[in-house]
């Protein structure tokens, strides 16, 4: 079963210098999951939030998070240029551009990018709505696999009790969104 | 046991010409475009779903002509934002890459003023400011001419790749006639858009008497699909660095950790994942490395295994089901229900061109006639509902 946070890693996490999109539901959930993607990818992909598809090219060797302020253009700018990625010094980092759910972004890329989309299919998670569909078979799961809740191995965790490792960190982050919507 | 590093798998990545990676596909789109080019000199033009592996093929093309042909693949996109490429930046741009593989690779010699002239074009292409002594269309002949006149080959072919992203509209039109003010002795081959190919202009894109040629989705149905299948096996070896036999039951040897039916049981279930990713592919190359690049990651991230179970498969087809999903429009599946098997002709053309540029509807040839298939994923994608559709 996906959950929400393996998706979004998984589609960041597909190739070194490629390129992921996130789909988000509203503003205040875009802010918070361009939050989230940029706690948890490593320290040294040295994240950038960046408006536009040039400063995300000029940018090879760090995690772009391309917040665009017009999603149409960002979307054909980036099926023009994908290929300028591919040339030497190729990007070590991926761009991952947010994009509203229904928008003018997620028009362009049915309607008019078939490149950038055949690029980025199955690389533009909707975590809002794995979220929202998971939620009890997420819970079920985590509890299987952690034999607590996600809100009782929160508790060991706030209390320093669990070692600080990459596998807690992912743990946490998930067993927080499902924290979250267990209580909305 | 030992890693694998699922990013080598790079999926957005074509084979660059002469690369040890390139795998050989039956009835290789290279292969015929090569044939083609050495028989005829009409322009080619090159079309296919995104993620089907035209650049390869181009790129294999340009290989298998070198030693007759001047062969210049001019990767456009690499270079060149498509959504501002003007015909004067195309012309410049394939003046540079001609220009540099008659000096550096082929040591052609080549007069004074035309290496000056193609300094220029290095300094404009950079962004210097300069003033060339001639057009940029007569700029290229000229090269052209020069080249093909100082060669062994007395050829020149221009692969030229990435057209397939200018934007619809009087722009890519203007871009397409400026190939058709070339010398009519260089050979064209071109990737195109679907607009370009079925739009209404598709009758003569470039020049009276081309052709077109479709790079399909291979088959990997049934006992046809084989050679398409052992593709796909074979394009996952080597992009993973692997040998051969790896998915051979009968090349398995047991060790002192791992018995002979151990290690035939792990070898024999690796392959029946890969067969699984292969038939969701729909014989898309890219949809097929994309799959088990995911699938590999999820194994990663949730158990830190090397290699994928078949819930991690599962995961990587129901991301790209969401994926297919969310590029359903309204009317789209009654229309593909009503295309399916049938050679698309009641389609509306610009529901047409958007489902085959998705790789949504995939065109087979199937006793010598053209019938649209239904994507796998695409297929799954409305089986559960479309989102708008």
């Amino acid at each position: 079963m996906r959950n929400a946070i393996q998706s979004m890693l998984n589609a960041v996490d597909r190739e070194a210098g490629g390129v992921a999109i996130i789909l988000c539901p509203d503003f205040g959930l875009r802010d918070w999951l361009i939050e989230q993607v940029e706690s948890l990818v490593p320290e040294e992909a040295q994240a950038l939030w960046v408006s536009n598809v040039e400063a995300a090219l000029a940018e090879p060797t760090r995690l772009v998070l391309l917040i665009p302020k017009e999603e149409r253009e960002a979307v054909l700018d980036l099926d023009a240029n994908r290929d300028r990625m591919l040339e030497e010094p190729a990007r070590s980092q991926p761009i991952v551009l947010f994009l509203l759910r229904d928008g003018d972004g997620e028009r362009a890329l049915a309607n008019e990018a078939p490149s950038l989309r055949s690029w980025i299919s199955g690389s533009d998670a909707d975590p809002e709505a794995l979220a929202e569909i998971d939620v009890p078979n997420e819970r079920a799961a985590f509890e299987r696999e952690h034999g607590v809740t996600p809100e009782a191995w929160l508790t060991r965790w706030r209390s320093g009790e669990l070692p600080e490792t990459a596998s807690n960190f992912r743990t946490a982050h998930n067993a927080m969104l499902l924290e979250d919507r267990g209580h909305s | 046991m030992t890693t694998i590093d699922w990013k080598a798998l790079k999926p957005h990545a074509p084979v660059l010409p002469g690369a040890a990676e390139y795998v050989a596909r039956t009835g290789s789109a290279g292969d015929e475009i090569s044939q083609w080019i050495l028989a005829d000199r009409s322009p080619l033009l090159v079309g296919g779903p995104a993620g089907v592996g035209k650049s390869t093929e181009l790129a294999r093309a340009a290989q298998m002509l070198q030693s007759d042909r001047i062969a210049c693949l001019v990767q456009l996109d690499r270079f060149e934002n498509m959504r501002r490429l003007t015909p004067d930046r195309m012309r410049l741009r394939i003046a540079q890459k001609v220009g540099y593989l008659a000096q550096e690779l082929l040591h052609l010699r080549l007069s004074a003023s035309l290496k000056n002239a193609l300094d220029k074009v290095n300094a404009d292409l950079g962004g210097e400011s300069v003033t060339h002594e001639a057009t940029p269309s007569v700029l290229l002949n000229v090269a052209l001419t020069e080249i093909t006149r100082s060669s062994r080959q007395g050829h020149v072919t221009l692969l030229l790749d990435g057209l397939e992203k200018v934007p619809q509209g009087p722009e890519s039109l203007e871009l397409f006639e400026a190939l058709a003010s070339l010398r009519d002795e260089v050979e064209l081959v071109v990737v195109i858009p679907w607009h370009a190919a079925f739009g209404p202009r598709a009758e003569t894109v470039i020049r009276t008497g081309e052709r077109f040629i479709a790079v399909r989705a291979l088959d990997v149905q049934s006992d046809a699909g084989r050679p398409g299948r052992e593709f796909l096996r074979k394009l996952l070896l080597q992009r993973l660095h692997w040998p051969e036999g790896e998915f051979d039951t009968d090349a398995v040897v047991g060790t002192e950790e791992v018995s002979l039916d151990e290690a035939r049981a792990r070898v024999a279930a690796r392959r029946n994942l890969v067969d699984d990713a292969i038939r969701w592919s729909g014989g898309l190359p890219r949809v097929f490395l994309q799959l088990l690049a995911d699938a590999g990651s999820y194994a990663k991230l949730r158990r830190s295994d090397p290699w994928p179970i078949v819930e991690d498969l599962n995961d990587a087809c129901a991301d790209q089901i969401d994926s297919f999903r969310r590029l359903l429009l309204p009317g789209d599946i009654d229309a593909i229900r009503g295309a399916a098997g049938t050679n698309g002709s009641e389609l509306e053309l610009d529901r047409k061109i958007r489902l085959m540029a998705h790789g949504i509807l995939l065109e087979r040839l199937r006793g010598g006639a053209r019938v649209l298939d239904v994507h796998p994923l695409a297929q799954a994608a409305f089986d559960t509902g479309g989102s708008h559709a």
